[in-house]
């Protein structure tokens, strides 16, 4: 079992936030928006638009694309832990968000990646009254990552989804059938920009940021986050939230 | 073939849609700010505008798409107010905005996020041009 360390909440938010907001507009404008173009430029090509390619040439496009495809996944996780270390603003503890359909659109958004990969995604039906006391950006995020690592790590096999009532707190429990953490991972997991070895070998392009993004958001919002995994058979994350009332 | 006009300053990626669009057939024309995209949507008259939402400002697509779509009888561009309006933005996921033909939402028809791939952006740009006013 392996569970992020706290870290100490920000003393200055509204300053961060605005800090962040700015760094957002100036990365999303002068870094996203090129590479953003740059992958278009390359579509066109690659798909003729510009006049048939040599196979040599072709072979290159690709390679240019998965390459601008990988930066484009390094800004966007980039922006998303930025957000997730700093937040909205919005107090979580005043927060209600509903758990059940956050699951359920957190599924539907993964389903064309889960459908590419032979995943089948399992959401458990959610009591209609559990809700947490969590912005609802910040439940998007993580279930995002959460539900997008259980689908891109186990290929070809399943992905469980559930949330029940646990005294006080709201557990959400996500299962999969895929490759598991290898023992001496375990202790990096949550680490900015570290990937398992096993995990490059399925996905050479991965960031490594999607943990820690998790982590970010359990971080400043309080919550207990816990892996269980055999490297092989499969990963089990609980997240506890505290419960509120819908 | 139909006249579509991208207010976008990204000069690249306008001549990327260059490519596209008038290897189509189409009429391209190209504004790098939003000031000069209102001049050429009354200079060009087009079938379809491509729209771009942070340009010299943050938000200068939004002020774009809502000076196009005034709905008062005396606006300049009453004319245009039917012109289908696709926004091609890299903001989506930094601003609070939605944007779609709700009344709750900024007044465009259809939102590709950046990047777009040729083949989406075509099969956009077509369905658009498919429901676009006819001009006398």
């Amino acid at each position: 079992m392996v569970s992020p360390r706290p870290t100490s909440q920000n003393p200055d938010a509204d300053r961060a936030r605005s800090d962040l907001a700015r760094f957002l507009r100036i990365v999303t404008h002068d870094l996203r928006q090129p590479i953003a173009a740059t992958r278009t430029i390359a579509s066109v090509l690659a798909d003729g638009h510009a006049g048939p390619l040599l196979p040599s040439q072709a072979d290159l496009v690709t390679r240019l694309e998965r390459r601008l495809e990988f930066m484009q996944a390094l800004v966007d996780d980039l922006i998303d832990l930025a957000t997730a270390n700093v937040g909205s603003g919005v107090d979580a503890a005043r927060s209600v968000t509903p758990l059940g359909p956050a699951i359920g659109e957190a599924c539907a958004r993964n389903q064309a990646i889960a459908h590419a990969a032979g995943v089948v995604v399992q959401c458990d039906e959610v009591e209609d009254t559990l809700a947490v006391h969590a912005d609802a950006a910040d439940l998007a995020l993580m279930l995002d990552n959460l539900v997008g690592n259980a689908v891109k790590y186990s290929p070809g096999g399943r992905v469980r989804v559930s949330a029940d009532r646990l005294s006080d707190t709201a557990r959400l429990v996500l299962a999969d059938t895929g490759i598991g953490i290898p023992d001496e991972a375990r202790t990096h997991l949550f680490e900015e920009f570290f990937r398992a070895p096993n995990a490059k070998a399925i996905d050479p392009l991965g960031t490594g940021l999607g943990l820690a993004i998790v982590k970010a958001i359990a971080d400043r919002c309080r919550l207990t986050i816990d892996v269980e995994s055999a490297e092989g058979r499969g990963t089990t994350v609980t997240v506890l939230f505290p419960l509120a009332t819908a | 073939m139909a006249t579509i006009l991208m207010i976008d300053d990204d000069a690249d990626l306008a001549a990327a849609l260059r490519v596209l669009l008038e290897g189509k057939g189409h009429q391209f024309h190209t504004a790098a700010n939003g000031e000069l995209g209102l001049r050429r949507v009354k200079e060009t008259g087009p079938d379809l505008i491509i729209l771009d939402v942070m340009m010299d400002r943050y938000t200068e697509g939004f002020r774009v798409a809502q000076r196009l779509r005034d709905s008062s009888d005396d606006s300049e561009y009453a004319a245009y107010r039917e012109v289908p309006i696709l926004v091609l933005t890299a903001v989506h996921r930094t601003t609070s905005f939605r944007f779609g033909p709700n009344e709750d939402s900024l007044p465009v028809d259809e939102l590709l996020e950046k990047p777009v791939s040729a083949d989406r952006l075509m099969a956009t740009v077509e369905r658009l041009l498919s429901r676009a006013p006819v001009r006398p």
